[in-house]
This record gives C-alpha cells, structure tokens and sequence, in this order.
C-alpha cells in the first residue's frame, strides 16, 4: 500500500481500482478528497448537519460498493457523486415532506474561515444563514441547480450531467433561482449589507 | 443584462462567498464512519486476493490439455487413430522401420503381429 500523501496526484480512476484491488489507502484518498464537496452539497440541499452527515456517508458507501465494476473514463466520481447525493437529498425530502422548517441560527455549523474582525465574521455568518435560510424557500430543483452552479462552483454542462437535464434547462432553473432569492433576500437587503 | 440584474448578481455573488466560507465542517467522526464503510466494503475484496478459490483434481486436468475443447480434440484423434490402426494397419505399420505383418484368425478378424 501507498501512504496517503502519494496518491495526492493519482487521478480518481485509478484510485477506484486501487481500492477494487483492495488497496486501503485508496479509500482514504477519495474520501478525503470528495466528502467534503458531498457534505456541502447535502447541506445546502437539507439544511441539517445530522442528516447531510448520512447523506454523505451514504453516499460513499455507495461509491465504494461500485468500486469493482466502476468503468474508467464513463463518468467523472465526482459528477457521479453529485448525482447519487442530489438523488439521496431528494428522497428525504420527499419523505420529510410537509415537515420541513427554514434552517435556524442553531443549526448553521460554525464558520470556517478566519476573517480578521469579529465584526466582518459576524456579517459572514449572517449573509451564510439568510442564504441557506432563503434556498430552502426554492422549489427543490433550483436549490440544487443554485447549490451545484454557485456554491459547489460547478460549469453548467456539469450541473446539466448531474441533474441529468439540458443545458438550457440548467441555465433556465439558475435565472429563476437567482430571481427567487433576489425576492426573498431583498427583505433583508440592509441588515445584510447588499443591495438588490 | 440591465441594471437591475448586475446588482442582483453582485448581491447575490456577496451572499454565494459569504456560504461557502460557511461550508459545513467535515468531522473526525463522519470520516472514521465512512472509513469503517469503506474497510467492510473492501473485506470481501481482500478476502478474494487472499485466497484464491481452490481447483479441484478435474478442473486442473482439464486445463493442462486446454480445457474441455482442447481434450475433446485429444480424445477425438486418439479414438481416430485406433481406428485407422485396425482398418488399415499395413499402413500404420509401414511407418514403422523393421515391422512385419502377418495375418491370423482372431476376435477380429485380424491378426497382427509385429516385430519391431
């Protein structure tokens, strides 16, 4: 086996039948590379820590089952991750359905970047929170567009490869999406220092 | 686009940095779950590497004469030989330096003797 700092360059192809040939490391790799865009995109789909955690676990759970049949060169493990999770979120909110509240300031996990005054981290967070808080107000389909376009930063033929849709049809759930947290931000516009 | 959508856009695009500085943080413990998954997942693999599954007496015979075709072959032109040894052995036997043929009653019909 290969310690872990070199398999950094190893393409994700070739990790996946590394870890097919039972190299452990491998494992490591991909998860370290891809949990954390996984985890994000849950997040920003569900809006909970806990239940975005499963959906990623979940999620790699499945990549790894797939490992031995996976087929080089066919799909990126990204994009296939992105799809597996955005098909996993929608279950649960489908099950969830009915019983689902805007994401509260208690939930929103602590910020990661260092930001020089409080002040600066303190607006940061407020403008994460009314973000996550008014995609949740989106219709399911163009929070994930929105998710996987502007906060996994995502190309639109890739968000259209992971949504399985065209790429006007992505292009078109963007400038509705865009539309619908214009209105819903606009509210806040002051408190959140932008201006629509 | 107008006005109205560079602003919205510029907005937006403040709020869009804002949530990925945001990005919730990957735990220890989701990352030693998905390892555990991943260490299961490979189990049966390693298992497989470990220990290849044993070949019986037959399957190793079968593949020393090339599997069931290459051993249907060998027992086709055995049984063909045999056959053209007792229709005509003179021609058989005209292949081998030094034989004699000679003919006598027996279960068969023919008798062969050689003397090599």
């Amino acid at each position: 086996m290969m310690p872990f700092d070199s398999q950094s360059e190893i393409s994700d192809d070739a990790l996946m039948v590394l870890f097919a040939n039972g190299d452990g490391d491998a494992a490591t790799s991909l998860a370290y590379r891809h949990t954390p865009r996984v985890l994000a995109l849950a997040y920003r789909m569900l809006s909970d820590q806990a239940e975005a955690e499963d959906v990623a676990q979940d999620a790699l759970m499945r990549l790894w089952k797939i490992a031995p049949d996976w087929r080089q060169g066919e799909a990126k493990v990204s994009t296939w991750l992105y799809r597996v999770t955005s098909n996993l979120c929608t279950d649960r909110l489908r099950k969830h359905s009915g019983k689902r509240r805007p994401a509260d300031i208690d939930s929103v996990p602590e910020p990661v970047d260092e930001t020089p005054s409080v002040e600066a981290r303190l607006i940061g967070r407020d403008r994460a929170s009314a973000l996550q808080n008014a995609l949740q107000t989106l219709p399911e389909r163009q929070r994930q567009a929105i998710s996987l376009r502007f906060l996994q930063e995502l190309s639109n033929p890739e968000v259209a490869e992971v949504m399985e849709i065209s790429v006007d049809a992505v292009e078109s759930l963007l400038s509705r999406g865009k539309r619908g947290l214009a209105l819903t931000l606009a509210d806040n516009k002051l408190e959140l220092g932008v201006e629509f | 686009m107008d006005e109205f959508g560079k602003k919205q856009d510029q907005a937006l695009d403040l709020l869009f940095a804002a949530a990925k500085a945001d990005d919730p943080i990957t735990s220890a413990d989701l990352m030693a779950r998905i390892m555990a998954d991943a260490v299961d997942a490979q189990k049966p693999i390693v298992a497989s590497i470990a220990a290849p599954a044993r070949r019986g007496f037959a399957q190793t015979l079968s593949d020393v004469f090339g599997g069931w075709a290459g051993a249907s072959t060998l027992v086709a032109c055995v049984g063909l030989g045999v056959v053209v040894g007792f229709i005509s052995p003179d021609v058989v036997l005209s292949y081998l330096p030094g034989a004699e043929l000679e003919q006598s009653d027996d279960l068969f019909g023919l008798y062969i003797e050689s003397e090599l």
